[in-house]
């Protein structure tokens, strides 16, 4: 198929070159809109317990759950002088009249939100809306909003949602900014001159166009997260510069060995293009995985990578070989950097140092292997917060003042909704402040005092330890005439419509293991005549762990599994496969690893410039795996294809693992920096967790192609000599025939 | 990256923990329950001074001056400022201080209020409170207080120092209620020397002083539950303080009261075993609370040989409060005349009146 195609194209080199210039002029447009119908955030899903919870509350106990947050400021005045309380009033005065404003909460109402160490206060405005609506509401809010004589920093739901956004765009910006000429300047060194150098980033760029341009359709339907921008994005860059890269050396192999051009573009197109498929189908296996997930996330971090690697393959395979068909010779024109094939190669000695000594070099590049693995098993799953924004943004900077000053998001606060009647039941038996209700909303406070982890509750059962039942009933006897500030207003805000709602505080922090055990732990409670329901962001992230991980190792066993038999078909090996798969996931480990030490517990933030996170992103244990699974497997069968070239050839093993490494050397190192120079530059991300997939991915690729493929795989090829080809009789008649091109 | 969906919306939703509600007329009361009584394990603790006049560890606490001033050229008025805290262990306690100023001559009512957030305290000076403008603090001698508070061009700072022993009440300074405890002591004589403005004009005042400081875990209940407080200030030097308190139902729950003679003894005064017998002598209505206070006291202590009569020196005297959550009540300078074991007898009074404006119904009560 391939070598029809291959002459085809060749024969009509002119209408391929139309076709995708038609294509790339028509993508064009799209690409700068491809954030447009992009979501942020995604995480979540509608069937979570936790969503379901946040829904109980809302249309329950109507609570708005979402807020624009004012931090107002002065450096004189302080929160309660009059002139400050004046000018807050007048700030907000004109937030009521907006028609999705659901309350306006100021200091005066509640004198907590005037910090106690500075002059500063803290001003929520409801808003009746979803998420993605507030987005473009915001801006109505804020103009609404004259601060006066005050400082005032806009942050809250929308405002960190909003910036999140574009903070990614701008990551996006600036890695695309950065990537592109270094990559350029690697392909030079790769291949000596500029037109050779300039064809593989033009063919990898031309094919992140399209594949852009067809996430920008596919998210009109289909919602697709922000986040998948960034990764389908370095995913294209990555996956069609190694493409056309490898297409390339081919090419100029084939033209050094004396072909034609045209032969020379054919025996590329065979060659290559096998591996190129090959390698793109196991890319896709590892990206499909995430459309298993329910998680809106990494299903779009899925459906977009299919989309990308699929045009970056489509451009590889035909638009690379029309221009070189066209270019011919001239690909070696414009020579800048010495040629390096004519360099003794360092492969060769290199390969034969290992596989003379091939126990001495497995055990203790193994043993780095495993050592660069050993943090991954303190690897803590969880979330992270407002603080994976940069601190030069606004809303991470209102953030902060709410932290520091007020204590948001340093406790935890799970809130429990306890239904014990219906909505719109109105009898004396759903009367919350019955006798029986109290008791039992009594009952139910004590159960959670008494759990693990829990620092304290706040409901209308829960105001004083010392009370009783007794005391309770006596209480709300005329629950209108409590004057108590605190316990009015829980009364006045925690319970209606048949629901109770308790907060369960906890000193443990809100994305934590721990807590998630909490959670379950209250989830595990059976309240009397009634429902128990966790929301907030701890049942949030516990449903989404719950979700991602109750199905991850399914995924993991289905991913290896097909990749493996993917390449037994190719390889006609029961051992390689493994060798492969086994490696490859020891390079994900040792990224895991390196993602604990960094991100987790904070080493080099100083250098990488962010704030240790605690824990890892749930997502990012799921997307490494998928994308570093796809990508390192790439070079894998490029070296794999030379390795099993030779050996076909020469029936030496040796002989066959020291050409392979040889012929793929260089191309497999250029292609593996031109990634890691990808894959590094969304280190400059200001999004933290851009950052952590940047640094995961580079990492796993650098441990792959120096410690993996240099070291450990010709030591084990050695060690198992002939056993590497070997493939049982029974097996090799029932596999179906690929046939590998000569 | 699952940024902060989660942190927000536990911020939310603890924050949407505020909004305000509509107010109706209240529903049908409940019946009492029976039973409830103080946690018996709650053993209190002797009061001691200066300590327990700092702020405490307590749900609910406040410092409380009233008193009776002249001015140099002879002008009368009365005051009170409150500082009260209240702390639900969850957060920063909140402090919101009141101020009243009443003008024998004009008849006007000021009143004005400050909050903060928190306690502010130096090293130096251990009690030392400030809230927004307002200051309040301890004098370096036993019983001594200080306060400035200024709203615009009106406004009131007082030194006031002890001049009787200290009067613990229910003998030990400490009061159970049905929910919760409270401990209480007042100096009910102290000097006072400061400045008044009124709009502007500057007055040197010096006067009598009332205080009352009151700490714990306690809950208090407004309408119908609530109470009538008198602090007298006899001529002869003698001092009472008389409550009666309403249960949640609205009848009277107790009368009770602390007596201290001229010679500084104190005396612990029951409803029963004293004799005490206060009756209404009139009531006024107010137009802005709609709520109805008693106007005018005959109050007779048999084992004091005492029978007073007290009547406030204007009916408006009522505190609207003007900050969060502040309740509606009345605050009145009141004068006191009647005999004592067949002796004239005359004075001032603060009358402190709780619980007599509705409440705002919660929003189970409005729906049904």
């Amino acid at each position: 198929m391939l070598t029809a195609s291959g002459k085809l194209i060749v024969r009509r080199k002119y209408y391929v070159l139309s076709i995708w210039a038609i294509v790339i002029l028509a993508a064009l447009p799209f690409f700068p809109r491809a954030g447009e119908y992009l979501k942020p955030g995604g995480f979540s899903n509608e069937s979570f317990p936790s969503v379901q919870a946040r829904k109980v509350l809302q249309e329950r106990l109507e609570l708005t759950t979402l807020t624009v947050d004012f931090v107002f400021g002065h450096p004189d005045w302080s929160p309660f002088d009059p002139r400050f309380s004046d000018a807050v009033e007048n700030a907000v005065s004109g937030l009521p009249n907006l028609e999705n404003i659901s309350h306006v909460v100021t200091h005066l109402d509640d004198p907590k939100r005037a910090s106690a160490v500075s002059n500063t206060v803290h001003v929520s405005a409801g808003l009746a809306m979803e998420l993605d609506d507030s987005l473009d509401f915001l801006d109505t809010v804020i103009e609404a909003v004259d601060p006066g004589p005050l400082d005032l920093i806009v942050t809250g739901g929308p405002a960190l949602y909003r910036d999140i956004s574009l903070a990614s765009e701008r990551d996006l910006r600036r890695s695309e900014t950065v990537a592109f000429p270094v990559a350029t300047i690697a392909l030079l060194l790769v291949f000596g001159t500029l037109v050779a150098a300039i064809l593989p980033a033009a063919v990898g760029g031309g094919g992140v166009l399209v594949g852009v341009a067809i996430v920008f359709f596919m998210s009109q339907g289909i919602d697709m997260s922000v986040f998948a921008l960034n990764i389908v994005s370095l995913l294209g860059i990555g996956i069609g510069i190694d493409y056309s890269l490898f297409y390339t050396s081919r090419f100029q192999e084939e033209l050094r060995n004396g072909k034609s051009v045209d032969d020379a573009v054919l025996g590329a197109h065979v060659h290559a293009g096998q591996a190129i498929l090959f390698s793109a189908v196991t890319s896709l296996i590892g990206l499909l995985s995430l459309v298993f997930f329910d998680v809106m996330m990494l299903r779009s971090v899925g459906i977009g990578a299919v989309a990308v690697i699929f045009a970056a393959l489509i451009a590889a395979l035909t638009l690379m070989p029309a221009i070189l068909a066209v270019l011919g010779e001239r690909v070696n024109r414009l020579r800048i950097v010495p040629n390096w094939g004519n360099r003794p190669s360092f492969w060769l000695p290199l390969s034969n140092w290992v596989m003379k000594r091939p126990w001495l070099v497995l055990v203790p590049t193994s043993a780095v292997l495993i050592l660069l693995a050993v943090p991954a098993l303190s690897l803590r799953l969880g979330t992270v917060d407002a603080t994976i924004l940069p601190d030069t943004l606004e809303s991470r900077q209102g953030f902060d003042v709410l932290r520091e000053e007020f204590g948001f998001a340093l406790q935890t606060v799970i809130p429990v909704v306890y239904t014990f009647a219906e909505k719109d039941d109105l009898s004396a038996a759903a009367d919350p402040f019955s006798a029986e209700n109290i008791r039992r909303a009594f009952d139910v406070g004590r159960e959670f005092e008494r759990l693990d982890g829990v620092s304290g509750v706040t409901s209308i059962v829960n105001l004083e330890p010392t009370f009783g039942t007794e005391q309770y009933e006596l209480l709300y006897t005329h629950p209108e005439s409590i004057t108590d500030v605190a316990a009015a207003r829980i009364v006045e805000e925690s319970v209606r419509n048949g629901a109770i709602l308790f907060l369960i505080h906890s000193d443990l922090h809100p994305f934590w293991p721990e807590t998630r055990q909490l959670v379950t732990d209250i989830r595990a409670l059976i309240p009397p005549g009634g429902e128990l329901q966790v929301s907030g962001g701890a049942g949030e992230i516990t449903d989404i762990i719950a979700a991602l991980y109750g199905k991850f190792p399914y995924v993991i066993a289905a991913v290896l599994g097909v990749t493996y038999i993917s390449l037994m078909l190719l390889f006609r090996s029961v051992l390689l496969p493994l060798k492969a798969v086994l490696l490859n996931a020891l390079s994900i480990l040792a990224s895991y690893g390196a993602l604990v030490f960094v991100f987790q517990e904070g080493n080099f933030s100083g250098v990488l410039n962010f704030e240790a996170m605690g824990v890892i992103e749930a997502t990012l244990p799921i997307l490494l795996f998928a994308i570093i699974f796809g990508l390192s497997m790439d070079y894998e069968i490029f070296l794999l294809s030379r390795v099993a070239e030779a050996y076909e050839r020469t029936g030496d093993n040796t002989i066959a693992v020291a050409e392979g490494l040889q012929r793929s050397g260089l191309i497999i190192t250029g292609a593996a920096s031109i990634l890691i120079i990808v894959a590094l530059s969304f280190v400059l991300a200001d999004v933290v967790v851009v950052k952590a997939i940047g640094l995961g991915l580079a990492i796993a690729v650098f441990v792959d192609v120096t410690l993996v493929r240099a070291l450990v795989a010709p030591a084990i090829m050695r060690i198992a000599g002939p056993w590497n080809w070997w493939l049982p009789g029974w097996l090799d008649r029932i596999l179906p025939e690929v046939k590998r091109v000569d | 990256m699952s940024i902060n969906r989660s942190t927000l919306l536990m911020i939310l939703v603890v924050a949407s923990l505020i909004t305000l509600t509509a107010c109706v007329k209240s529903a049908e009361p409940r019946e009492v329950p029976t039973g409830a009584v103080p946690d018996p394990t709650t053993t209190p603790s002797p009061v001691t001074f200066p300590d327990d006049e700092l702020d405490h560890e307590a749900r609910l606490e406040w410092w409380y001056h009233s008193g009776h001033l002249v001015s140099e050229s002879g002008r009368e008025f009365g005051f009170h400022f409150v500082l009260f805290k209240a702390d639900d262990e969850l957060s920063e306690p909140n402090l919101v201080a009141q101020l009243g100023i009443f003008d024998v001559e004009t008849g006007e009512h000021y009143e004005f209020a400050r909050a903060e957030a928190g306690i502010r305290k130096s090293a130096s000076e251990p009690m030392t409170i400030g809230i927004a403008d307002w200051i309040y603090g301890l004098l370096p001698v036993e019983g001594g207080h200080y306060f400035a508070a200024k709203s615009g061009d009106t406004g009131l700072g007082l030194d006031l120092k002890a001049v009787t022993p200290v009067m613990l009440h229910n003998e030990i300074g400490w009061l159970p209620t049905e929910l919760g405890s409270t401990y209480y002591y007042s100096w009910p004589r102290q000097e006072a020397v400061g400045e008044l403005v009124l709009n502007g004009e500057s007055f040197k005042v010096t006067g009598t002083g009332w205080f009352d400081h009151q700490w714990g875990d306690f809950f208090v209940l407004g309408n119908p539950a609530g109470w009538q407080w008198f602090a007298v200030q006899l001529d002869d030097g003698g001092s009472l303080m008389i409550t009666q308190a309403r249960g949640i139902d609205g009848k009277i729950a107790e009368t009770y009261g602390t007596y201290m003679s001229p010679d500084g003894n104190v005396r612990d005064l029951r409803e029963q075993s004293d004799g005490i017998n206060l009756g209404v002598l009139s009531e006024w209505t107010s137009t802005e609370s709609g709520g109805t206070y008693p106007s005018g006291w005959s109050l007779s202590i048999e084992s004091l040989s005492m029978e007073l009569t007290i009547n406030p020196v204007a009916d408006d005297q009522e505190v609207k409060g003007g900050l969060p959550a502040a309740s509606t009540y009345w605050e009145g300078k009141s004068h006191v005349s009647g005999r004592q074991n067949g002796t004239a007898i005359a004075g001032d009074a603060y009358v402190e009146l709780s619980g007599y404006a509705d409440p705002e119904p919660v929003e189970w009560m409005q729906r049904r």
